[in-house]
């Protein structure tokens, strides 16, 4: 398929109402992760020392942490941190599998035997416990460290269902075509089977995205996230120490979080009906 | 009831008796079926164990990865030499790699999990040992919640598919989906504990009942979101089959056709989920139990790591994934010798 062909017939897909408030929901986290925070003039660090734990009022729109730092300002500042952290996992975790994933169902043989071994082990670990023993052991964990522990599990559910769609479509005529015409094994995968599965793959990156998003809030929670005092989870850690003093410092960050992971979900949902219309209707 | 009149001794020997009639009857129901489903359970097992092993080496490749000195980050880079040796020996760090690959899997087999540096008074399993009941039970009443929510919601969704209750399932279940863990947390202590003290708050009464409603509401609620919607697709699924409406031909009472006929089969991928999701709890009991300042493997797993202690750290990684590779085993022969789809 050539891009001018793709030009042609692009238009919206008909994802539905909710899917894409759910997308318009992740335009306005970039805007504020991107854009905003080159606007302000502030610095999420600046301390007002006669304002802290203040709610919302003229002066700090958001209110004040307990350093009196502007929450607005490090919510923003977070929220960059945050979005280019979880692309990064997203990303990396995503080419990993794909390559992965698609090279142990097309090649097959010990790669295969070898890989699936390898996920059962990684699967072996339940939810957060492999990051946290990661980012625990080594000191003085910065971002690097922290991008390369969501990675090393979370590239197990890009593979396992690149796999299963190399699978499906493996023994399929335009392949067998493909191979009898003599296409070397990389060729196959690239330029046959990839464009052919990467609709789901689509759809879990967008749930995953939501999955690293939580992970990395709930690390930075228990003070294992980047070594910033102003991500999303210790803001909200804050908030959690002080909630009898103030609400808005478990609202505000509590609500982007949610927020975020719920637009991301909402796309997600329409994105699956969309690519799997089968399962809509049984729903 | 009877039972009331009962002693201790009858009680708890009728308890026993039901487990033992439970159990030989799923010895017998192993033992006498086909040999497919034996060689399905030999290699399920063997899996297990490979699964077990990769967990082992990869806790012990785990502590060796650490860039720099372990010895230097735990004293700092200006302690003592004779401290640093001490520390060294006590860690097996003055040893060859294979040398302690073996003494790691020695202190697996003689259940110590070897000791915490530097000094040596509890072995790591006793510390674990005496955090597991608290987060035990928290997970299992999570579970509970998470069950008990899940199946009814799922069903009268799934009864009354397109209805304004089906709607409000659907958003529930993708707000429960949605909701960050360790914000809902403190949103209840605010809810039920600062405005409406119904509740102990975070760090009291952290053993009886009461004080287990909220963190396990904050544990659950997101297995409830998900088990809710598998619960309702996967009842709606068999709904649509032929024996579900032959019995509803029978004439027999709907309650009877969906709770009978069309939930038994419907349950079975909800509790396969369920019980895969079970490690899950435990491994999310981590920020439960920082919210509500509780005792348990998590708050273990937090000091361990603030005093660098990487023994305790190694060992609970291990513990948990041990445990849950073993509750994936049981679910997974339990499943076979339910349904006897599995075994062909």
């Amino acid at each position: 398929m050539s891009p001018s062909q793709d030009k042609k017939r692009w238009s919206l897909p008909p994802l539905g109402t909710a899917a894409w408030l759910g997308a318009g929901l992740l335009l306005v986290f970039v805007v504020i992760g991107l854009v905003v925070p080159l606007l302000l003039s502030g610095s999420p660090s600046a301390q007002d020392l006669d304002h802290l734990l203040e709610g919302p009022s003229r002066r700090h729109w958001l209110g004040t942490d307990e350093n009196g730092c502007d929450l607005l300002v490090q919510m923003c500042f977070g929220a960059r941190l945050l979005l280019g952290l979880c692309s990064s996992v997203v990303g990396l975790c995503l080419s990993l599998g794909l390559l992965i994933g698609v090279s142990a169902g097309y090649l097959g043989g010990w790669l295969d035997e070898v890989v699936m071994r390898v996920i059962d082990v990684l699967l072996a670990f339940p939810g957060i416990l492999l990051n946290i023993a990661i980012v625990a052991l080594v000191p003085k964990a910065g971002v690097g460290v922290l991008i390369f522990a969501l990675a090393v599990n979370g590239w197990v559910g890009y593979a396992r269902v690149a796999r299963a769609q190399v699978l499906r479509v493996r023994e399929q005529e335009y392949i067998l075509a493909a191979r009898s015409v003599g296409c070397s094994p990389w060729r196959v995968m690239l330029r046959h089977i990839l464009p052919n599965i990467w609709s789901p793959i689509i759809v879990q990156a967008t749930f995953g995205f939501a999955g690293v998003v939580l992970v990395e809030a709930s690390l930075s929670f228990l003070g294992l996230g980047p070594p910033v005092p102003y991500t999303w989870g210790a803001l909200l850690s804050q908030g959690t120490n002080f909630f009898w003093r103030t609400r808005h410092l478990i609202l505000v960050p509590g609500l982007s979080i949610a927020l975020l992971v719920l637009a991301c979900n909402l796309l997600g949902d329409g994105l699956r009906d969309y690519v799997d219309p089968k399962r809509k209707r049984s729903r | 009831m009877a039972s009331d009149k009962l002693g201790p001794w009858a009680k708890l020997r009728r308890l026993f008796a039901t487990g033992w009639s439970w159990t030989t009857r799923l010895a017998e129901a192993l033992l006498s079926t086909s040999w497919r489903l034996r060689r399905y359970l030999v290699r399920r097992l063997l899996s297990s164990l490979v699964s077990v092993a990769g967990v082992v080496a990869l806790t012990f490749v785990l502590l060796h990865l650490i860039p720099g000195d372990p010895v230097d980050n735990l004293l700092g880079e200006d302690a003592r030499p004779q401290d640093k040796i001490e520390l060294r020996r006590c860690m097996d760090l003055d040893q060859t790699l294979p040398i302690q690959f073996g003494r790691f899997v020695k202190s697996i087999f003689d259940g110590t999990l070897g000791y915490s540096c530097p000094d040596r008074k509890l072995t790591v399993a006793q510390r674990i040992k005496k955090a597991l009941p608290p987060t035990a039970t928290l997970a299992v009443s999570a579970m509970l919640v998470a069950l008990g929510l899940a199946l009814p919601l799922g069903i009268v969704a799934a009864l009354k598919v397109r209805s304004r209750w089906d709607a409000a399932l659907t958003a529930v279940a993708l707000l429960g989906i949605s909701m960050p863990a360790m914000w809902l947390g403190p949103m209840l202590l605010y809810l039920f504990y600062v405005l409406v003290p119904w509740f102990p708050g975070p760090g009291e009464d952290t053993g009886s009942l009461r004080g287990l409603v909220l963190p396990s509401v904050m544990l659950g609620t997101h297995l409830m979101a998900m088990l809710a919607r598998m619960t309702r697709s996967s009842l709606l699924d068999t709904l649509s089959e032929d024996y579900v409406r032959t019995a509803r031909a029978k004439g027999l009472p709907p309650w009877k056709v969906v709770l009978k006929h069309a939930m038994r089969n419907a349950l079975l991928p909800v509790i396969t989920v369920a019980g895969m999701q079970f490690g899950a709890l435990l491994a999310g009991a981590v920020v439960t139990e920082k919210v509500f300042a509780r005792p348990g493997l998590g708050t273990l797993l937090l000091e361990a790591i603030a005093q660098r202690d990487y023994r305790v750290v190694q060992g609970l990684t291990l513990v948990i994934a041990v445990m849950y590779v073993l509750i994936n085993l049981i679910v997974d022969v339990l499943y076979a010798a339910v349904d006897p789809r599995i075994r062909v």
